[in-house]
């Protein structure tokens, strides 16, 4: 059965229904949720307000105008922005570390890695932690998660043309970042060179 | 072509979305462009590399802490969602309540304030005085709430209900 079908069902009044969406996106909500948040206590946390609200408001979904997985992922992603800001005010507030100590690949959440080997995978991931949020939902929505442009343009409240700029710059960024992680990758540093290309 | 203008088609084929036209400019700019070209191939290999970055597993518990809010939660909405007469009395027999509290207290105060009330028949009779103000504070007060329980049963018929999921 489609995820659109059991949202309808669920949007009915079936508790099931729900839950089976729940078993089916919850993985991916929370990789969306930690790679964002970059700290496992406050992705699970984002992650559940994420599926709370879309129990309460599953009758506001429409199918016509997407996927429930983007619907979903947008609510996750909405979710994050507003814990990134509440953190940010208790930075200025001096009442914590905006990046809280938050190396998903220190902290023991990281992903395992399918055909990369394991240095490589913890220096893609601290360099993607390291990108701007701006350029790394899209990477992380388009590349990872598998939406469209036009889906993420969505999430994210932007043009798709925009989501294709931010995928452009948030590549050659991380080309950078990943080509400077130290020590592993002094020898991709090295081949790599300085970033370049479509400057001029 | 510039090659800054490349940079959205170059977007486009890095998260997999260019159309043919879009693949075809890209690569004709390519052509004729040997620093672009090193720049793509290196941009293409790390648009290969973030895909394998796996799923990492929701931690030990998630469910069982997931349950819980979500109980929680319904729980909540459930007591939200009673039932609107119970709103409506509550809402008109509250205010009473306190305009009766706030009389009888303003009384008591005055009782203190002013023990002996002088007698004869031009003296005002304080009983009599305080009997009114708490009669007007009650109508008052419950007036208020008249008013407040239409409002609310009013917007509710208009907007529906508050979403109580799947209850």
């Amino acid at each position: 059965m489609t995820d659109e079908n059991l949202a309808r069902q669920a949007a009915e009044g079936s508790p099931d229904a729900f839950w089976e969406l729940y078993r089916r996106h919850r993985t991916a909500v929370f990789n969306l949720t930690l790679r964002i948040l970059r700290d496992a206590g406050l992705a699970e946390d984002a992650a559940h307000e994420s599926f709370l609200a879309a129990y309460e408001h599953i009758g506001r979904y429409d199918e016509h105008r997407g996927k429930f997985m983007s619907w979903l992922l947008a609510i996750a992603h909405h979710e994050c922005c507003r814990v990134r800001r509440r953190r940010r005010w208790l930075v200025f507030m001096g009442g914590g570390d905006e990046e809280g100590a938050a190396d998903m690949a220190v902290s023991g959440a990281v992903a395992p890695q399918r055909g990369l080997g394991a240095d490589e995978s913890v220096d893609l991931e601290r360099a993607l932690a390291r990108l701007p949020e701006k350029f790394r939902s899209p990477i992380l929505l388009t590349k990872l998660h598998g939406l469209s442009v036009a889906e993420c343009g969505a999430v994210l409240g932007i043009s798709a043309t925009n989501v294709k700029q931010r995928v452009f710059r948030g590549f050659q960024l991380l080309r950078l970042l990943y080509g400077s992680v130290e020590p592993r990758a002094a020898g991709r540093r090295a081949a790599s060179g300085p970033a370049g290309g479509f400057d001029r | 072509m510039k090659c800054r203008e490349m940079q959205a088609a170059v977007g486009a084929v890095l998260s997999a979305s260019a159309g043919d036209a879009e693949r075809s400019r890209v690569e004709t700019h390519l052509a004729g462009c040997t620093r672009c070209q090193d720049a793509y191939a290196e941009l293409l290999r790390l648009g290969e590399l973030v895909p394998r970055l796996g799923a990492g597993e929701v931690p030990r518990g998630f469910d069982q802490r997931f349950a819980a809010v979500f109980a929680a939660r319904r729980a909540a909405s459930r007591a939200a969602a009673r039932s609107p007469w119970v709103d409506t009395v509550a809402r008109v027999v509250r205010p009473g309540v306190a305009a009766v509290v706030v009389a009888v207290g303003s009384m008591a105060v005055l009782c203190v304030l002013v023990p002996e009330q002088p007698v004869g028949p031009g003296a005002p009779d304080l009983g009599r005085l305080g009997a009114t103000l708490l009669a007007g504070f009650v109508l008052a007060a419950m007036v208020q709430g008249v008013r407040q329980a239409v409002d609310v049963r009013i917007l509710v018929s208009l907007r529906g209900r508050p979403e109580g999921g799947l209850e």
